[in-house]
């Protein structure tokens, strides 16, 4: 088991941004993504005794695709992607300049997102999603307690992730 | 009509292909630093726990029948091999202890029916040389 827990762990530091960056193009829901990779690992840390230790990015990167349609589908959406419509950069190549540059614009829908909140929500928001504070630090900062804090972080995300959906729906 | 879902195989080379792409140009969109304790913390849930767990002992079990069944066979290759010779020498054996008195048999016969023979021919001989005599 310790060995399966390092296992795990190490491909969470290798893969985590590439399968987030996967589940981030196939959803275009930061929060949504967010999960999605979430699972994806379990679903690998589950599955270690079915996998033949051989080329792990193209293991966890059909878990992430797979999990991503199923919760596409699952959510009804009306663009499912297609091997014709997605991915489209990838049949030019190269990924668009838009791809390339997709972190800042990421940084910035978040940051929209989470103004758009109220207070107290929009502050928790900001220190936990935008600038990543660690939920100790945002204790220390704001003199709250933790579990407070905890119920205010899951209910900004909730709020978060609607927000999310509209945006890209506009 | 094929479900758009059922392309997921396509969809996930490329998806692989555009990962690639995005680490070579350094351009991957970096995952909320806290995703990586919420993996870990829900990984140590215990129904995620027994489920790997039951999994890896499955995966034992699996091995371990696997492993008796080629001992079973192997043994009972082996017993069928040692069985067989044992069989046919037996079989040899028996069929060596059954010769002798069948031969015998006819060993005494063709004796009875030699010492028959000379009789007769002897009788028919004494018979000549007593005709010749007179």
């Amino acid at each position: 088991m310790e060995e399966a827990n390092r296992y795990l762990e190490e491909l969470i530091d290798r893969y985590q941004n590439l399968v987030f960056s996967v589940c981030y193009k196939m959803t275009e829901n930061y929060f949504d993504a967010e999960d999605l990779t979430q699972d994806t690992f379990l679903s690998a840390y589950k599955n270690f005794s079915h996998f033949d230790g051989q080329n792990e990015k193209a293991w966890l990167c059909k878990i992430a695709t797979n999990k991503c349609l199923d919760y596409l589908k699952r959510a009804g959406r009306r663009s499912i992607p297609t091997e014709d419509l997605f991915f489209l950069s990838v049949a030019e190549e190269r990924p668009s300049p838009e791809d390339i540059c997709m972190e800042h614009e990421v940084r910035q829908k978040l940051y929209d997102c989470c103004m758009a909140l109220k207070p107290p929500y929009r502050d928790v928001a900001l220190d936990y999603y935008y600038h990543e504070m660690e939920i100790g630090e945002i204790v220390k900062k704001t003199g709250k307690n933790i579990k407070t804090l905890q119920t205010q972080i899951y209910r900004a995300k909730a709020m978060l992730r609607k927000l999310y959906g509209k945006e890209i729906m506009l | 009509m094929n479900h758009p879902l059922d392309s997921s195989e396509t969809l996930t080379k490329q998806a692989l292909q555009y990962a690639s792409i995005l680490e070579e140009e350094n351009a991957l969109l970096p995952a909320p630093a806290h995703m990586k304790a919420e993996i870990l913390e829900k990984s140590r849930r215990p129904e995620v726990q027994l489920l790997v767990r039951t999994q890896a002992v499955a995966q034992k079990l699996d091995f371990f029948l696997y492993s008796l069944r080629v001992g079973f066979a192997v043994v009972c290759a082996l017993f069928m091999l040692t069985g067989l010779s044992r069989f046919s020498s037996n079989l040899s054996y028996f069929s060596d202890r059954e010769a002798p008195p069948i031969t015998g048999v006819l060993q005494h016969k063709t004796q009875e029916v030699n010492t028959y023979l000379n009789h007769v021919s002897q009788s028919i001989f004494t018979f000549e040389m007593e005709d010749l005599k007179k």
